[in-house]
């Protein structure tokens, strides 16, 4: 079974069908990464790209992502295109309505430091994690789909590994706060 | 007794429905809008003043930046101005694979408008259907050139390289199995009763207010005025294809979008004429000094792009770098053109007609 | 009609006008400040000239003048033409041209916004590209800001 080979867990044969035993963390862990909202937020070339990933060929959907327009309903910032310090303050204010645990990817050159315009730009910032926490950075100017949807199953193995009824060190609602 | 007030509604530039980071602030009387006021500049990356920092060679992949939806045509806007200014030939072939090229971005915008405008009409199914299509013209450009949005392709005094050989059966190909999807799109969604209820006779634009404005490109030729700069002020080799320039009269919704639709099939004719017409030849003029100083002098080249008129203009002082760079972009106009057209619509109108003007921001910020 | 004939046509209306070609590819005619307003309405209602596009506004930065550029285009004769006023640096104001050509709204914005001309007259003369509470003038030539990296010089 699919689900024996994800996470750990002890399986008891009884008369009237089976009881899986297993951690409230990793099935709460692999609930959540497999159900990823996001919001559509693309700023620029970048989102042309998220637009074809979601789109036909390379489906978003398939692993459970679906986008919603309310930063309220969401799970997931990918940051696509770049940012300017006009923008920012509109970043930050989606971010703070997003509610936890929520994760951002920066997606392309641009989110992730400037990008090509990082010289001779007055109006652009540096990267987005000067204003947000990133979780996963996606390389690329304009990253290609299988990329986006790489970084997407990279930060999906990232919230497995997330303990958040344990208590320990790496929570998610730490890893997450500025 | 009761009163009205009006009210302020934010169309933020975090929102599904405008075409990037637009901002429209809505004085709202109930469902009805009193006054539009949009608000741009989130998306200016100065590309302006990166412009004066650069040489003319190292300026291009910028320019795919400019207009990320159809790289080819701002890239073939940019060069041919240095081209101009520098007074720099291309050769035959390189002319044709731009041609190429820039209409085959054409439909692929074309397509990706057209699937924006139904999600905004609120049918979600075309948008698949017309990126379906449009992902078979990204795979002809990454055969091509290796990138799907942002190519680099055109370089000053031709292309980067040449089409592999199997570019040609495979452009046919998809050329043959285009023209019954446009038939599709009309069916699925254009000869729709809701959708054409919705656009007939909504948003009409006048052709005096078009001219005042600065509309150019579908939007001026679906209000009535015959006017193509690959006709009228010819570049490249277009005076060679033959092609027809649609145009239609009430200047409406429905109007500007039949107007795209079969500027479709024209470049799909375009392309195929263009493709028939290859011959054996270099892409690119050799011996071009990659510090390129055009003489001193201005230069102000336009060129038709699927959103109206895109025009370069550059400044040359002799440096190696350009004086001053310019960029006449069409969107730029059309958002000034938003406060006049979208006065006392609905706002459940204002999303589509705004639509259909088929405004980008990135050439509105640059 | 080429810059030369559309001069001659003017000097019927309005003595104080020079021209001047500058480059190969576009004949620019130089307009006093004041006589921008008169020239550019007359050229759109004459029936000879019939300039009804204006089709692109900008300012271009020297060491010691502003200049800002109007391209006009005619749909009727398919003719092009541009004008440019020279405006002193340290105090560049020019009338504007809403009231001709309602387009010109978003250009002297963008104009203002980033090389500082003042558009007397114009509806609504606010920042369009850069924040409202934004300081200077980026486009100059002599502008620095925290933010603006210059790109080192390789070679």
């Amino acid at each position: 079974m699919a689900i024996r080979d994800k996470i750990p867990v002890y399986v008891e044969k009884l008369p009237f069908g089976s009881v899986l035993l297993t951690k409230t963390d990793e099935i709460l862990s692999l609930a959540r990464s497999c159900s990823l909202w996001y919001l559509l937020y693309g700023l620029a070339c970048c989102a042309i790209e998220l637009m074809a990933t979601g789109a036909a060929r390379y489906d978003f959907d398939r692993l459970g992502m679906m986008f919603r327009a309310t930063p309220r309903q969401v799970d997931l910032m990918i940051v696509a295109g770049t940012v300017t310090l006009k923008m920012a303050p509109r970043i930050r204010r989606l971010y703070e309505q997003m509610a936890e645990p929520r994760y951002v990817i920066a997606m392309g050159g641009c989110a992730a430091s400037g990008g090509p315009f990082y010289y001779d730009s007055y109006s652009v910032l540096k990267g987005v994690d000067k204003i947000v926490p990133v979780d996963v950075y996606i390389p690329g100017c304009a990253p290609r789909p299988e990329a986006l949807l790489q970084g997407c199953l990279t930060l999906m193995e990232k919230i497995k590994k997330e303990k958040m009824l344990s208590g320990q060190d790496e929570s998610a609602a730490d890893n997450n706060q500025t | 007794m009761h009163k009205t007030e009006e009210f302020y509604l934010n169309m933020g530039p975090q929102h599904p429905s405008t075409h990037g980071v637009l901002k429209l602030i809505l004085k709202m009387d109930g469902e009805q809008v009193v006054e539009v006021t949009p608000e741009i500049g989130f998306l200016h990356r100065s590309l302006e003043k990166i412009a004066e920092n650069r040489t003319y060679h190292q300026y291009i992949p910028y320019t795919d930046r400019l207009d990320y939806v159809t790289s080819m045509t701002s890239n073939f806007v940019y060069v041919t101005a240095v081209e101009k200014l520098a007074g720099i030939a291309v050769p035959r072939r390189a002319e044709l694979l731009r041609i190429i090229m820039a209409e085959l971005n054409r439909i692929a915008s074309h397509l990706l408008w057209l699937g924006a405008l139904s999600l905004e009409a609120g049918a979600t199914t075309p948008f698949l259907y017309t990126f379906r299509e449009r992902e078979l013209i990204l795979d002809l450009f990454e055969m091509t050139c290796g990138a799907r949005l942002t190519y680099n392709y055109m370089r000053i005094g031709g292309v980067s390289q040449d089409i592999p050989p199997e570019f040609r059966d495979r452009a046919k190909e998809f050329l043959k199995y285009f023209r019954p999807c446009i038939k599709e799109y009309e069916d699925l969604l254009i000869n729709n009763v809701i959708f054409q209820n919705r656009t007939r006779g909504v948003g009409v634009l006048p052709l005096k207010e078009a001219v005042a404005y600065g509309a150019t490109g579908p939007n001026l030729r679906a209000s009535g005025l015959r006017w193509d700069l690959r006709r009228d002020r010819p570049y490249s080799l277009y005076p060679e294809l033959e092609f027809d320039i649609p145009v239609r009269q009430s200047g409406d919704t429905m109007d500007r979008v039949l107007v795209r639709v079969e500027e479709m099939r024209q470049s799909a004719s375009i392309v195929e004429q263009a493709l028939d017409r290859l011959e054996k030849g270099e892409v690119r003029t050799p011996g071009i000094n990659m510090k390129l100083r055009p003489p001193e002098g201005d230069v102000f080249m336009r060129t038709e792009s699927p959103r109206g008129e895109i025009a370069c203009f550059i400044r040359s002082d002799g440096s190696p770098k350009p004086y001053r760079l310019k960029f006449r972009t069409p969107s730029f106009s059309h958002v000034g053109l938003l406060p006049w057209l979208l006065k006392g619509m609905l706002i459940a109108d204002l999303v589509v007609v705004a639509g259909s003007l088929d405004i980008v921001l990135p050439e509105t910020d640059r | 009609m080429k810059a030369q004939q559309i001069i001659t046509r003017l000097n019927k209306e309005k003595p104080d006008i020079r021209a001047e070609i500058s480059g190969d590819s576009a004949e620019a005619i130089e307009l006093d400040r004041a006589a921008l307003l008169d020239t550019v309405a007359f050229l759109r209602d004459d029936e000879e000239t019939s300039f009804d596009f204006l089709n692109c506004l900008f300012a271009i930065d020297y060491a010691d003048r502003i200049e800002v550029l109007y391209i006009l285009h005619s749909y009727r004769f398919n003719e092009q033409l541009t004008l440019k006023v020279k405006l002193d640096r340290e105090k560049p104001e020019v009338e504007s041209l809403c009231s001709i050509h309602p387009g010109a709204g978003f250009h002297e914005r963008e104009a203002f916004d980033l090389f500082g001309v003042k558009f007397l007259s114009h509806p609504d003369l606010r920042r369009i590209l850069m924040p409202d509470e934004w300081e200077g003038y980026p486009m100059r030539k002599d502008y620095s800001h925290e933010n603006l990296i210059r790109r080192p010089e390789s070679d």
